[in-house]
């Protein structure tokens, strides 16, 4: 049994992730807030049915070996992309950094991570309760 | 690892507000520097512009400073008969720097920057919150 291939486990350290990238875009934007022609990212968000639809990648059957695989590597399960937002407002600069959204993102981001850190040890404990650690309660 | 990144990312946003805060201080300064002769032209305001640059090691726009130039904007024209820098017909070319828009751009810089100094703080809470997984 892989510890890290539980449900919960997978699923807490994939938001961790995806929320850890989240906030580098974030940062980016915030650290470009001031230059000229710089317009805001976005992760793409984890949504279930994106995920779902990604999961399935479709690989031709090779029944020979000389068949090639092709060069095109399935896709993982986290969207690596960072897509250009379309924004309701842009500084005569050409820049469309709103700092408000950035910062709000910026603790919504935060406070998701701390649930999925919770949720996390939450299932460690729980797994700790099961082993009847003495030392734990 | 994309926190640390994030970090580095905002301490390059930092850096560059920080040299706008310098150009601010210089233009702040030199807003009374005359020439040194009728003829020579007083101090002329330094502008300052960002660009963003892709650094392909954490593959991400940091900021950069791009460019420190000078204002063309005319020099403003002040009579003073007595001064020794006077012309002839008695006025003096002082330097075309605005306080008033110094210190609006100082403000920016500096909002800027805590915004910078945020997100250094929440990246730093979110590592913090991931190293106390192991302490449960």
């Amino acid at each position: 049994m892989d510890l890290a291939d539980m449900t919960l486990f997978k699923m807490a350290r994939q938001k961790m992730s995806w929320l850890g990238q989240r906030q580098t875009v974030l940062a980016q934007n915030i650290a470009n807030a001031n230059t000229p022609n710089y317009r805001s990212k976005e992760l793409q968000a984890l949504d279930f049915d994106s995920a779902l639809r990604e999961h399935k990648p479709v690989q031709m059957q090779a029944t020979n070996k000389l068949h090639l695989s092709g060069t095109v590597t399935p896709k993982e399960h986290r969207e690596e992309k960072v897509r250009l937002k379309d924004v309701y407002e842009v500084n005569p600069d050409g820049n469309s950094v709103i700092m408000e959204e950035q910062l709000m993102k910026v603790s919504e981001t935060q406070m998701q991570y701390q649930l999925a850190a919770g949720v996390y040890q939450k299932n460690m404990k729980m797994f700790r309760l099961a082993l009847g650690n003495p030392n734990q309660n | 690892m994309d926190l640390t990144n994030a970090i580095k990312i905002s301490a390059s946003g930092m850096r560059a507000q920080g040299t706008r805060l310098r150009v601010v201080a210089e233009n702040v300064a030199n807003a009374e520097s005359l020439g040194n002769t009728p003829a020579d032209d007083p101090y002329r305001r330094k502008t300052i512009t960002f660009e963003n640059e892709i650094n392909r090691k954490l593959n991400a726009d940091m900021v950069r400073v791009s460019k420190i130039g000078r204002d063309q904007g005319d020099f403003r024209i002040v009579y003073e008969p007595h001064h020794p820098l006077a012309d002839e017909k008695g006025y003096i070319k002082m330097p075309n720097v605005n306080t008033l828009i110094e210190m609006t751009d100082m403000r920016e810089a500096e909002r800027s920057y805590e915004a910078n100094v945020s997100v250094i703080e929440s990246s730093k809470s979110l590592i913090e919150r991931t190293l106390e997984l192991l302490r449960a």
